[in-house]
């Protein structure tokens, strides 16, 4: 892919536990110094640093990282993307100063078209390396979206012994939800045209 | 639009490309699915209250029977165990709702029955008609006994053979 970006967010409440802000500032270490926005080595052995190196070497995106408060959580998430996304094609548009209006709504929809958003939570395990790279191509191609097929594994809960019930419970709800259309869980993805024209999804 | 009728559409048309993926849930506070896994253990242990189950509750009026399946008895049945706290029952409903296709409800039933009977209604007459017509060049009359398969070959036996079996029938 020729240009691709990646937007980290890193949610944090506000009255977040001590331990939750500690691994919060060192995965924003981490990912500071992979995307080459900080020289700063976070590594505290040799193996974590040759492997933080290897990392440098081989993810060229570009990457936005950001740790935020995000009150209402995905939904906040996906308003901010999509919000940003917006003031961005609206500067791109302007940087080009097209006097005509209808070459000037062509390139507003070129734009549209083929910028892709993609929302993945890191604790989503694709099932097959490839399926983003073809997702991707579809919703170029096809105009079409991108959901996620999601398999519960486990729940981890203070309470051991609860885990296999809340699991299940879980897992029900998500089958009903995604049965119902309903289900906000990501992976999603989309053209931009497709989630200014229909916000639904 | 709404977001059902849209996603059908996109079915339709194939638009949409299924990612599978594995995740699990780790209890967090901030509003996430986690969060819902820290209410509900809480409801366990009798910390929490019972709006735990509202992400149950609401699921409820999306439930009609005009879903792909109906779900509606099963989430009740579901939240009722769930009152009750009777964690091995709610963790055997789970695994019978996973396994199922769906538990139709009566109007559901109902829905099916009438559906069922517009596909079968041309071809029922069809065969009544071809009956009919079997059964005048035989000269005899018959009265079709329909859901009654287990007699079906006798009374083809007694078609086959009516000098053997004798008497006609109705």
């Amino acid at each position: 892919m020729s240009d691709v970006e990646i937007v980290f967010y890193i949610n944090e409440p506000c009255h977040a536990h001590q331990d939750k802000v500690a691994a919060n500032r060192l995965t924003l270490d981490i990912l500071n110094f992979i995307f080459e926005i900080s020289e700063r080595h976070p590594g505290r052995h040799d193996a974590e640093r040759a492997q933080f190196l290897e990392l440098r070497e081989m993810l060229k995106p570009r990457a936005v990282i950001l740790l935020e408060e995000l009150e209402a959580g995905l939904g906040e998430l996906y308003r901010n993307v999509v919000a940003s996304f917006m003031v961005r094609l609206s500067a791109a548009v302007a940087a080009l100063n097209i006097a005509e209006k209808s070459a000037r709504l062509g390139f507003i929809d070129r734009l549209e078209r083929t910028t892709v958003l993609m929302f993945i939570d890191d604790d989503i395990h694709l099932q097959n390396r490839d399926s983003l790279l073809s997702a991707c191509n579809h919703i170029q191609e096809k105009n079409g979206v991108a959901l996620g097929n999601v398999t519960l594994t486990n729940v981890c809960s203070s309470s051991s012994s609860m885990d296999a019930v809340l699991c299940w419970l879980m897992r029900v709800f998500f089958v009903v939800k995604k049965e119902l259309n309903m289900c906000i869980l990501t992976p999603r993805a989309a053209s931009l045209k497709i989630i200014i024209t229909r916000p639904q999804l | 639009m709404p977001i059902r009728s849209t996603l059908r559409k996109l079915r339709r048309g194939k638009e949409i490309v299924w990612l599978d993926v594995k995740t699990n849930i780790e209890e967090e506070d901030y509003p996430s699915n986690a969060n819902m896994v820290k209410g509900l253990r809480e409801y366990f242990e009798g910390t929490g209250d019972e709006s735990a189950l509202d992400i149950f509750e609401a699921l409820l009026p999306q439930l009609t029977c005009k879903t792909k399946r109906c779900r509606q008895k099963e989430v009740k049945d579901l939240l009722q165990l769930l009152k009750a706290k009777d964690r091995l029952r709610i963790a055997k409903q789970c695994q019978k709702m996973l396994k199922s296709k769906g538990v139709g409800c009566l109007t559901c039933w109902v829905s099916i029955l009438i559906n069922t009977a517009r596909i079968l209604e041309p071809a029922t007459i069809r065969l009544e008609r071809a009956s009919l017509q079997i059964f005048r060049i035989l000269g005899r009359r018959i009265v079709l006994l329909f859901g009654l398969e287990p007699f079906v070959p006798s009374i083809a036996g007694f078609l086959c053979r009516p000098s053997q079996q004798g008497g006609h029938i109705g």
